[in-house]
Parts: C-alpha cells; sequence; structure tokens
C-alpha cells in the first residue's frame, strides 16, 4: 500500500489481487445479495483509493482494509430500510437455530449441503456475531485485530466468537 | 471432561484455523467478484495515480510552494527598495533649513524663473507677431506714450532710467531685495503684459506702490527718489510724451503728496488740479 500511496499503480494490482476474494465474501455474507455486495466491495476500494495519501504504516493493511469495510457496512445496514441486511447495532432479538433455514435442508447429507447450510445458519446470526466470524474466517486476523476492527474490546470479540461458534455448532449437529 | 472444558477445547482448535467448522466454511465457495467489477475498480485506481494527477498533487510542488513565494516577495522588495530614488536633503545651517523648506521660500525661489517667463513672454509674443509689435511702437512714437518700458520709452526717458540704476546702487540707497526687484522691473515689459501672466498679482502688488498709471514708468530706484522721478518726469516733457509725463506726475503726487515740485512742472501738475 505505501508503494501505491507513491504511485505504483502496480502495487495496487497485487494488494488488489490478494484481498479481493476474502473481502468480497465478507461483504456478500453480510448484504446476502450479490448487487447490493458489489456495490459495497466498490465502495470500500473506493475509499482505499480515495485515502490513499493518508495511509500510514501504523497497522497492517488488512486490519485498515476490513476497518473500513466494517464501517461501510455499518453504513449499509443503517441506510437500508428494507430489512434485507440485519443491524450490527446489537438489540435486534437472536435468531434461534430452530427458525433458521436449517429445517428445510437438515436431510442432506453432502458436504455441499452441509456447507449451504452453514451459510444458512450464518445469515441467521446475529450480525455482530457473524461479523466476527466472517473476520476470522476470511482474514485470519488475530481476536486482538478482530476486536479493533469492529471497535470492541478483545474479550467482546472472544464472546460474540464463542456464541457463533455454539450456535452453529449445534445447529449443524442437529443434522441427521 | 465437562461441557465447558470440552467447548474451550473446540475454540482453542478453531482460532488455531484447524476445525471442521471452518474446512465447511471453505467449501461452501469461493465467490469472487466480476471481471468488470475487477476492471473499473483497477481503472480508478490506475487514474488516482496517473502522472498529471500526481504533479498536481506532488509533494515537491507542496514543500516548494512556500519557500518559492517567500524568494519571490524578497525579491521584489529588494528590487523596489534599490531602484527607489533617495530623498535629496538641502545642505545647510538648521536655521536656513526651515526657511528654505517652507512653501514660501519655495514660492519665493521659483518666482524668478516665472518672472522670466513672464520677462520673454513680450519677446515670444513679438517674435510670433512683429507686426503688431511694430504697430504698437510706432503708435507709441507717435503721441508719446508707450506701453513697453524698454522698447518704447526709449531715447532719453530709457537712458535716464539705466543711468539712475547706477547712482542706486553707488550710494546703496535701496536694499540688497530691491536691487535684485529692479532689474527685472525695469525689463519687465508692462502692467498689462504683466496682468497676462500667471503672476500678474505679484507684479500688480509691487507696482501697487506707485499706483501705476499708463505710461512709461521709471524703475523703483528712480521711484523711491523724488528727485530723480522728478527728472525722469521732466525729460518725458522735454520729449514731448506728456501723456507720460502726466501719469508719473500723478503716481508721484500719490506717493510724494508734498513734495515741492520744481517750476518747470508746476504748469503740468495745474493742467491736472493739483497745485
Amino acid at each position: 500500500m505505501l508503494m501505491y500511496r507513491d504511485g505504483d499503480a502496480n502495487a495496487f494490482d497485487l494488494l488488489y489481487a490478494r484481498h479481493k476474494g476474502a473481502l468480497f465474501r465478507y461483504c456478500l455474507r453480510h448484504c446476502r445479495q450479490r448487487s447490493v455486495a458489489e456495490e459495497t466491495f466498490q465502495d470500500v476500494w473506493m475509499r482505499v483509493i480515495g485515502a490513499r495519501e493518508r495511509y500510514e504504516a501504523r497497522a497492517k493493511f488488512t486490519t485498515w482494509l476490513y476497518r473500513i469495510a466494517h464501517n461501510r457496512v455499518i453504513d449499509g445496514y443503517r441506510s437500508d430500510n428494507s430489512g434485507r441486511i440485519q443491524s450490527l447495532d446489537g438489540d435486534e432479538p437472536e435468531v434461534e437455530p430452530a427458525a433458521s433455514p436449517l429445517d428445510e435442508p437438515r436431510r442432506r447429507a453432502s458436504s455441499q449441503q452441509q456447507a449451504a447450510q452453514l451459510r444458512a445458519l450464518l445469515a441467521a446470526l446475529p450480525a455482530e456475531q457473524r461479523d466476527v466470524f466472517l473476520l476470522h474466517e476470511e482474514t485470519g486476523l488475530s481476536l486482538e485485530a478482530i476486536a479493533e476492527i469492529s471497535g470492541v474490546g478483545r474479550e467482546t470479540a472472544k464472546s460474540r466468537l464463542r456464541y457463533a461458534l455454539s450456535k452453529l455448532r449445534a445447529a449443524l449437529k442437529d443434522e441427521p | 471432561m465437562s461441557p465447558e472444558e470440552r467447548d474451550d477445547e473446540l475454540f482453542q482448535e478453531y482460532l488455531e484455523g484447524d476445525s471442521a467448522l471452518s474446512r465447511l466454511y471453505r467449501q461452501g465457495g469461493d465467490e469472487q467478484p466480476g471481471a468488470h467489477l475487477d476492471a473499473r475498480i483497477r481503472a480508478r485506481a490506475h487514474d488516482a495515480v496517473a502522472p498529471d494527477k500526481r504533479v498536481a498533487h506532488s509533494p515537491f510542488a507542496h514543500n516548494w510552494m512556500v519557500p518559492t513565494s517567500l524568494a519571490a516577495v524578497l525579491m521584489l522588495s529588494v528590487s523596489v527598495v534599490v531602484l527607489m530614488p533617495e530623498p535629496v536633503e538641502v545642505p545647510g545651517p538648521a536655521g536656513d533649513r526651515s526657511a528654505n523648506g517652507s512653501p514660501e521660500t519655495v514660492m519665493s525661489r521659483e518666482l524668478p524663473d516665472k518672472a522670466a517667463d513672464t520677462e520673454q513672454q513680450p519677446a515670444a509674443e513679438s517674435a510670433v507677431a512683429p507686426a503688431q509689435a511694430a504697430k504698437r511702437r510706432k503708435q507709441s512714437s507717435d503721441d508719446g506714450t508707450g506701453d513697453d518700458g524698454t522698447g518704447a520709452a526709449g531715447g532719453r526717458a530709457a537712458e535716464f532710467a539705466r543711468d539712475a540704476r547706477q547712482p542706486a546702487k553707488a550710494d546703496d540707497e535701496a536694499p540688497g531685495e530691491e536691487r535684485k526687484e529692479a532689474a527685472p522691473r525695469v525689463q519687465s515689459p508692462s502692467i498689462d503684459d504683466a496682468q497676462s501672466s500667471p503672476w500678474a498679482p505679484a507684479a500688480l502688488e509691487s507696482a501697487s506702490q506707485a499706483a501705476p498709471p499708463p505710461g512709461p514708468m521709471p524703475a523703483s530706484a528712480v521711484r523711491d527718489d523724488p528727485r530723480a522721478w522728478l527728472r525722469f518726469i521732466e525729460s518725458l516733457l522735454d520729449e514731448q510724451k506728456l501723456e507720460g509725463a502726466k501719469a508719473n506726475l500723478r503716481a508721484f503726487r500719490g506717493r510724494y503728496p508734498d513734495y515741492p515740485l520744481p517750476a518747470s512742472l508746476v504748469p503740468l501738475a495745474a493742467s491736472l488740479g493739483m497745485e
């Protein structure tokens, strides 16, 4: 990113190639609709490009990038009135695994089906738990970095992640 | 192993990246953004660091903007100070400095130049219209009067006026300033010419002491000496310049009302109703 800040356009290509898949999936899992995810994804990169001159290597680029993405997702949640994106504010009632879309594909046994079930379970999670789970899965960042991106303490991030894992495992165990 | 301990163990495995849940998540799909989105974002990124835009936001330009401006301002200031002419100080004693610097002094220093201008004006006038000047001289010689103090009042009167300056100088009767004035005043052509000049008020003020009549007038040194003035009037009478003699006699009486007239001028004074 420092090279790109100093005018090396090819450095951006490398950066983009390295992070585009994970970031896109992060956006897609949050937004659920591909068009909305693409819009969010593009907006995140535009913010990165626009803020390149102010970039300082005080943290990992991944942390900086996902901090931008996290804020953009929150903006999307707040501006979306259709309810298609769940709020990250945390006051919403948690979705019980029993009410999740697991009911339908529960009888399928293949791994692909299980993966689809996992995505459905993930979409049913509270947004904060989904966020920390996605950050961990897509970036491999530590709890400290995830906490920094989410703007919360490490223990809060850890707690959210444990809740997310417990719910997902419990729902998958119910799989026949 | 208690359920809590088992849960902690699973969580630690998950954090280390070796969990069935993570493997299952990765099997879920490897979605990527579309190619058109890739191209658009890359294009925007490349445009942002294009050479023309980088010049506009060049840190070099930012760093040198202020020093360059300061240098330009400094150079302009020095140029102005160096090229500006210094005020000339007039050397002289402190007492004279105030007098020299006063507007009156400046004006009095300028006056001779201006007077010289007025003195040259008739000459120029005569040069422009020699026919008119010749006519004027002829008329004055015919009727014995003249509006010209030098050319028209020629003959004995002019000689007398020239001679009259010598005693004034020799006797040192007139103060120095008057001597200075005497020369231009003898040469001054006439009151009419003086009125036509922009310095007419100054000329009128000096001439008002003798209530200047029309006709040839002697120099102020002569007018200051009543005997010399009377001899001048007698010379006018001798030259048959009656109007000039009358005018001078009126002026003489205005200035010296009680001075006794010589016998040669008594009839003229009687004709004017003075005696």
